[in-house]
């Protein structure tokens, strides 16, 4: 996947592999952070939960039975205890909107690096070219080499910080 | 998330000479007439991406100093901070994520220091 497609963050976590996968997984929503920002409907207090092996389902189930869960992705690599990757959908995309995460877990010492890596942004807007006004054509030469290019320019040009920032426009 | 914003910006950026374009006046502003000769273009035709990169926000105009008929353009910095900064929520929300997960990781399975 392109470089500039992707956000990356890493942590160091002290217990061993299996034991990063099978909380990661099984116990997603013991340690998901609450709230508007990172639950899908907060409001009706539903419980993640990731189905283990291929296909399965990332959902957010809710205690009233009469609400449909709502599907986060699916599961499309199972490898415990060293990779997971699923589909991802924020609660704003549209249908056939998603984007992917993929969670390597690697052993460093006796403690396990976890690096998540968010991408498919790019993918995102192709799905929708009415949406967004752009063509197919338009779409391929945005998944090209330069789309990153383009994310590595933006945040030089950003840090070198030309002015200061205006507010609107 | 993305906006609005910046699928206008990546709209207007979505054509390979406004692209380059773009790479070009990240080293210095330039007159248009130079932009025009370095793709080999007609002034009209360069003019026309020009437009889309203005209205888009990405570039801005003025008026040469030493020669007043001459425009020059520069890119303005909004648009790529607004890229920069929806990868940035991005990566905060990852961030916060991994940092919850970590503790509870830690406090639950944690294992024995000697």
């Amino acid at each position: 996947m392109r470089d500039g497609d992707a956000v990356r963050v890493t942590t160091l976590v002290e217990v061993d592999p299996e034991a990063a996968f099978a909380v990661f997984t099984e116990e997603v929503d013991a340690w998901w952070r609450d709230g508007p920002r990172f639950r899908w409907h907060p409001e009706r207090k539903g419980r993640l939960v990731i189905e283990p092996g291929p296909g399965g389902r990332f959902v957010e189930v809710y205690p009233d039975a009469a609400e449909e869960p709502f599907e986060v992705g699916r599961v499309r690599v199972w490898d415990p205890p060293r990779r997971l990757v699923f589909s991802f959908r924020a609660r704003s995309f549209a249908p056939g909107e998603s984007t992917e995460v993929e969670v390597r877990f690697e052993p460093e010492g006796e403690a396990t690096r976890v690096s998540v890596e968010h991408r498919g942004w790019a993918a995102l807007r192709g799905d929708h070219p009415a949406r967004h006004g752009m063509d197919a054509s338009a779409f391929g030469n945005m998944m090209g080499v330069w789309w990153a290019d383009l994310l590595t320019a933006a945040r030089r040009h950003a840090a070198e910080g030309a002015g200061g920032r205006r507010t609107g426009g | 998330m993305p906006d609005a914003a910046i699928d206008r910006t990546l709209a207007a950026l979505a054509d390979p000479t406004r692209r380059r374009v773009v790479e070009l006046l990240r080293g210095r502003p330039r007159r248009a007439g130079e932009l025009a000769r370095a793709f080999g273009m007609s002034p009209p035709a360069m003019s026309r991406h020009l437009r889309v990169l203005r209205t888009r926000g990405l570039v801005e105009e003025e008026r040469s100093e030493k020669d007043g008929r001459c425009r020059v353009f520069r890119l303005r910095p909004e648009p790529f901070r607004d890229l920069s900064s929806w990868l940035a929520e991005v990566e905060a929300f990852w961030g916060e994520q991994l940092g919850a997960f970590k503790g509870h990781a830690e406090r639950t399975r944690g294992r024995k220091r000697s």
